[in-house]
């Protein structure tokens, strides 16, 4: 079944280098949305049909933790499978937001990363055609 | 700031570019006047935590098409507007300074970094002056690429 992707994050282009490398991972994508911040995020995710979000951290208006609080308050959401990649380095911080049942990982990543993070959290793998063994860091 | 400072802003930045979007940079003793007589862009950002300051990234504009067209994955040559090239900027800024703190103030320090922001060159220049005046000095390190220079500089101090 195609996976239906949030991804939310200020940078218009870490949101297509995160599109471009879910593509490369060789996962079965449905529909991908997209959002600014974190309000945006949780507006997009409450008005469609999303199976995933990838979330920032460090975002205006509302960030990306103040967002997964929300979404886990949000008895429609709370378990929706998350992902965050950002700059964040704190292990403190890393800690909070894996309790909090998120995935982390940490910029630049691999499409591996990705692929590897969004099998544990969802169980879905690459498709049968379109697997792809590209390497690289973004 | 002590040259430690500076040696870890050249590896932290040498390596972010590399692999964020593939640009292989070299360390350089230019000097840190050239960078000016060619169309060049600033980028800042603020953080604080443990510490608090400031990280300043000039690079010639010359080199922001491969940037952003390698952060995209595009072809050679597409070229990306303006805004995107900017907004590739910022990110790289953001990842070099989210990579950049820990090493300094250790993986349980938390920090807050702010939104980067772009800096006219005339603007950065000035920031340039005010970071080296500054009582507790710059960090800074210098690196030339393919087309063109890239030179950073760490102002930072204790909070509070």
């Amino acid at each position: 079944m195609p996976l239906n992707v949030l991804i939310v994050d200020d940078s218009s282009v870490m949101r297509a280098m995160i599109i471009k490398t879910i593509r490369m991972s060789g996962l079965d994508l449905g529909d991908i949305y997209q959002a600014g911040n974190g309000q945006e995020g949780l507006d997009a995710a409450r008005g469609n049909w999303v199976d995933l979000v990838v979330a920032d951290i460090n975002m205006p208006v509302m960030n990306g933790e103040e967002m997964i609080d929300q979404m886990k308050a949000d008895p429609e959401l709370s378990d929706l499978p998350t992902i965050v990649i950002s700059t964040e380095g704190s292990a403190t911080r890393i800690e909070r937001l894996e309790r909090k049942g998120v995935k982390f990982i940490h910029k630049p990543f691999t499409p591996e990363i990705i692929r590897d993070s969004i099998h544990a959290l969802t169980g879905i793998g690459p498709a049968e055609t379109g697997e792809s063994d590209d390497a690289g860091t973004f | 700031m002590t040259q430690e400072h500076s040696d870890l802003l050249r590896e932290i930045a040498g390596e972010t570019l590399e692999q964020l979007a593939f640009i292989f940079s070299y360390p350089d003793d230019m000097d840190p006047e050239a960078i000016w007589e060619k169309a060049t862009i600033g980028c800042r950002v603020a953080f604080n935590g443990p510490k608090q300051g400031e990280l300043l990234l000039n690079i010639s504009t010359a080199a922001l098409p491969e940037l952003a067209s390698n952060m995209l994955g595009l072809d050679e040559d597409d070229v990306p507007p303006e805004d995107q090239q900017q907004d590739a900027l910022r990110e790289a800024l953001n990842v070099i300074c989210g990579n950049l703190l820990p090493r300094i103030g250790g993986v349980d320090a938390v920090f807050d970094i702010q939104s980067p922001e772009i800096v006219a060159a005339e603007a950065a220049r000035g920031l340039v002056k005010e970071y080296l005046d500054a009582p507790q000095g710059c960090a800074a390190a210098f690196l030339s690429l393919d087309d063109g220079e890239c030179q950073l500089y760490l102002r930072m101090g204790n909070s509070g």
